[in-house]
């Protein structure tokens, strides 16, 4: 009973802190850049009023992220420890989420009572929410170097959160502004601060790393190092953005909604990156995993090219494996995993349950692989009859709603609501729900049923949102070390998706005059082929 | 894990690698006879480190089960089984 508590509420844990992390990200970039870059509101009063009703949201949701985590928190302790309430109430959590709901409060007074006049007020309460962070981070837990690391963490905090949080801001003030002088104020404002921000994560980052990844083998050895890197590559993306939008404002004729286009593209990525960042909270610092680690020989032998398993074990010889029918005799609650011990879980994974999960992702890397080729054929003279691939989609959703999770419906002996009450099912039930929304929104689009701007923009949403989720997504497995293993391969599906999302998005919003769309035009669909062969290769053994 | 001590006295001092709120946290030790009953913890020596002990333990299997609540709010458990020799 307290796994499967733990298990939900780490799960809600990370999606929690996400909120948190967004939220808080969005206030703080919000009250950096009206004090950095924001045009005085009597030249432009329709960017002030956005920027402080979208501070006001993030505030509210702040507020009640915080709520929620802490009332969680205390749930746990209080259901799992038989802690008594009023204990829960002097733990460092509850103190953190008291000066969470403190400067929130704070900052939606001042910004109702003041505005535009309070905003060097709002600076402390500001500050106030990047101290309740870091009271929650690994920080505060480690038994050395606690105040370097803690400093080193509120940087990396205010720098994420000025630059990232600072996106949607700029992106209102670029739609208000009509004077073509005050759009390239406020961007060049913005674009200096940005890169000071941006030294900011890349120094406090590396002094991160330092401590709590701390080798090369811990890098890619255990998960904590492999999302950290995955964490790399989407700043490297969203670098790679920021440096074209500063080649735009730069130069001379400037391109405002081409501007906007790509700053919402940063923001996707952007909050791609801080949910990735939460997800690592909720992970031991890979330096304290020091018996588990993957060797490199190990991740090469498991990456190496082999055939793809198109035959699958039965229903049957899973059942008997997994002792399901012992288990509903014993009235048990739902179990995905062997219950045996962790150096047990290798030798038993190498039986039908592995080969049962590589059957599935391999048919799905086969759809997904058949879906970029098609893509890329409707894209050419003559390939018009290739259009109808968002319909492989609902082949690969059905698969999936049937395969993912043997134990319960429609396969298992768990029903269907029952299946809810695990974590990782409940997961690929989303899963299985964006895939069909995916493969509906996209083949209406691209028969010319739907000429809907919103049908279009489900396609690029579902696939970022699929990423993202994909990169908080856990896996039960009791071996530390097959957990990487699996990582490993997901985490680069996740940014595959992500840079095929953003890149789809922006085929779709960039004004039709502009080259980088016909480039992009054709990266979601290698990204789509290279997901594929990436499935296709998925090992567990 | 899976040790042999000696008893009936048992001194426990369980050593964690990140500081832990022993107020927050709890011990029990699972008797030969499936029955739990939990342990009072010390006052702490070091911010990692939590102590308790037990008397009167007849040989036979126990198990300690433990729950320990972070400065960072993370939870953790564990089971450490260990015998009682004669």
């Amino acid at each position: 009973m307290a796994e499967r508590l733990q298990s939900i509420f780490n799960l809600l844990a990370v999606v929690l802190r996400g909120v948190t992390l967004t939220s808080e990200a969005l206030v703080i970039g919000g009250i950096a850049f009206t004090l950095i870059a924001l045009p005085d509101p009597a030249r432009v009063p329709a960017a002030w009023k956005k920027t402080s009703r979208t501070i006001l949201w993030a505030v509210f949701t702040l507020g009640l992220a915080q709520l929620a985590f802490v009332g969680l928190d205390i749930l746990m302790l209080m259901k799992t420890a038989d802690v008594p309430f009023l204990e829960t109430l002097g733990a460092d959590f509850v103190m953190s989420g008291a000066l969470f709901l403190a400067a929130s409060v704070a900052i939606a007074i001042l910004l109702f009572t003041r505005g535009w006049n309070a905003r060097w007020w709002l600076a402390p309460p500001g500050a106030a929410l990047i101290a309740a962070s870091v009271m929650t981070s690994h920080a505060v837990a480690r038994l050395y170097y606690r105040a370097p690391m803690a400093m080193a963490t509120a940087a990396h905090h205010l720098s994420m959160a000025v630059w990232i949080g600072g996106l949607p801001f700029l992106w209102i003030a670029l739609k208000a502004a009509s004077d073509s002088s005050d759009v390239r104020r406020t961007m060049m404002n913005f674009s200096k601060c940005a890169m000071i921000c941006v030294a900011g994560v890349a120094g406090s980052g590396l002094a991160l790393s330092f401590i709590y990844v701390g080798s090369w083998n811990a890098v890619y050895g255990t998960s904590y190092g492999a999302m950290v890197m995955t964490k790399s590559v989407l700043l490297l993306c969203l670098l790679a953005i920021g440096a074209i939008n500063y080649g735009i404002v730069r130069r001379p004729g400037l391109r405002t909604i081409t501007l906007r286009r790509l700053l919402e593209a940063e923001l996707g990525i952007g909050i791609t990156v801080i949910l990735a960042a939460a997800s690592l909270t909720s992970q031991p610092p890979a330096v304290d995993v020091v018996a588990d680690r993957a060797s490199a020989s190990e991740i090469v032998s498991r990456m190496s090219p082999g055939w793809p398993r198109l035959t699958s074990p039965t229903v049957t010889a899973l059942a008997a494996e997994s002792h399901w029918q012992e288990r509903i005799k014993s009235n048990a609650t739902v179990q995905f995993v062997p219950d045996v011990p962790a150096d047990q879980v290798q030798r038993k994974q190498r039986t039908d349950g592995v080969e049962w999960s590589e059957y599935n992702h391999h048919w799905a890397g086969l759809i997904v692989l058949t879906i970029g080729i098609l893509a890329f054929v409707a894209k050419i003279p003559g390939g018009g009859w290739a259009k109808h691939w968002p319909l492989l989609f609902l082949a690969l959703a059905a698969f999936l709603l049937v395969r993912s999770d043997p134990e319960v419906w429609p396969l298992g002996p768990y029903g269907f609501w029952q299946s809810f009450t695990d974590p990782e099912v409940f997961q690929h039930r989303i899963a299985v729900v964006l895939v069909i929304a995916f493969a509906i929104f996209e083949w209406r689009v691209r028969t010319g049923d739907s000429s809907s701007r919103i049908a279009t923009l489900v396609f690029p949403i579902v696939c970022a949102g699929g990423g993202a989720l994909l990169l908080t997504h856990t896996h039960a497995l009791y071996n530390v070390r097959e957990q990487l293993l699996v990582e490993l391969t997901h985490l680069p599906l996740a940014v595959l998706a992500c840079v095929a999302g953003w890149s789809r998005w922006l085929e779709l919003r960039l004004p039709s005059e502009e080259k980088l769309r016909r480039t992009l035009a054709w990266m979601w669909p290698v990204c789509f082929v290279a997901i594929g062969l990436l499935l296709l290769n998925y090992r567990e053994a | 894990m899976h040790a042999t001590v000696a008893g009936p006295d048992l001194a426990i001092r369980m050593r964690f690698n990140v500081r832990v709120d022993v107020i927050r946290s709890r011990f029990t030790l699972v008797y030969p006879d499936t029955i739990a009953r939990p342990l009072s913890l010390d006052k702490q020596q070091a911010p990692d480190t939590v102590l308790s002990r037990v008397s009167g333990l007849v040989p036979g299997t126990y198990t300690i089960r433990w729950q320990v609540l972070a400065p960072d709010g993370h939870i953790s458990r564990g089971e450490i089984p260990f015998k009682v020799g004669s």
